[in-house]
């Protein structure tokens, strides 16, 4: 995969797909709904018509318009809660992490 | 989740699940239907040939020829969860030999989208009924009765056999004419 992702043409491969941790939650949550409650309507409309491909229709149909709001990260749904990290830690510090490894060894 | 395809995979995966599981409701809301349905068969101008077989030992064997006529409605049968029926009509009958003969004279692929109502008369049997002795002529209990398999969607494949059955008692003599 990473080798057809070298193959893409530069301005493309700088684009970002990643989205936060609260946005990967909230995107498997509305996946699950969605194509739960399709899947509902989807038997409804099939044994109303009578019609086994017209339910499956509605869950496909379902799954494309869920894949419009989850696979784009967009930033006001997925990106709001961005991971603030530390600034680098001091080579001091780092070696007294060391010597205190060695200590519970 | 974190990457677009891995987003993609868990979209697929899970539209996979919903899919299967409408599926098996499906089934579900259909298994317990009945799929009889009444037919009105006759069975007219019966006629047994002895013709030689070299197959058998006694090298003689019993070929009837007849033609039916079937009138049945299969528009009840088809719900949502039949794609299609394999119709035929069976001959069973007892010889000596032979607990239970059974000899499939005629079949039909009805599709939902077909000519599911019918009304058929004069219509030949499509395979030869021959027994594998002379057992056919003078046989007083040759019972004629339609089955069908019906092909779902999902679930198991059902075979069913109509509500109604006809007793023929066949000829005395041979025929020997070459054409009926």
């Amino acid at each position: 995969m990473d080798g057809m992702i070298a193959m893409l043409p530069a301005p493309l491969q700088k684009l970002s797909s990643h989205i936060d941790f609260q946005g990967q939650k909230v995107a498997e949550r509305t996946y699950q709904v969605i194509l739960t409650i399709a899947g509902i309507i989807g038997f409804l409309v099939g044994f109303w018509t009578q019609q086994l491909s017209y339910a499956m229709f509605t869950v496909l149909g379902a799954s494309a318009f869920t894949a419009l709001i989850i696979l784009p990260p967009w930033p006001f749904l997925f990106r709001k809660n961005p991971i603030v990290w530390h600034t680098p830690a001091e080579p001091q510090e780092s070696g007294d992490k060391k010597k205190e490894t060695k200590k519970t060894k | 989740m974190h990457n677009l395809l891995s987003r993609a995979n868990a979209l697929l995966a899970f539209t996979l699940w919903v899919m299967a599981a409408v599926t098996a409701a499906c089934f579900l809301s259909t298994v317990f239907l009945d799929y009889t349905v009444p037919t009105k068969l006759t069975v007219n101008d019966v006629k047994v040939r002895n013709v030689v077989d070299y197959a058998t030992d006694e090298q003689q064997a019993d070929l009837a020829t007849l033609n039916f006529n079937l009138k049945v409605d299969f528009s009840k049968i088809f719900n949502w969860n039949v794609k299609q029926l394999f119709v035929y009509l069976v001959a069973e009958y007892k010889s000596k030999v032979n607990e239970v003969n059974q000899v499939v004279l005629w079949d039909r692929i009805v599709e939902r989208a077909d000519r599911v109502v019918m009304d058929e008369i004069g219509v030949k049997s499509k395979y030869y009924f021959l027994d594998d002795g002379t057992n056919l002529l003078n046989h007083k209990n040759v019972t004629f009765v339609l089955r069908y398999n019906v092909i779902p969607n999902s679930g198991y494949l059902r075979l069913v056999q109509s509500s109604d059955q006809v007793v023929v008692p066949f000829p005395t003599t041979y025929t020997t004419t070459r054409r009926s």
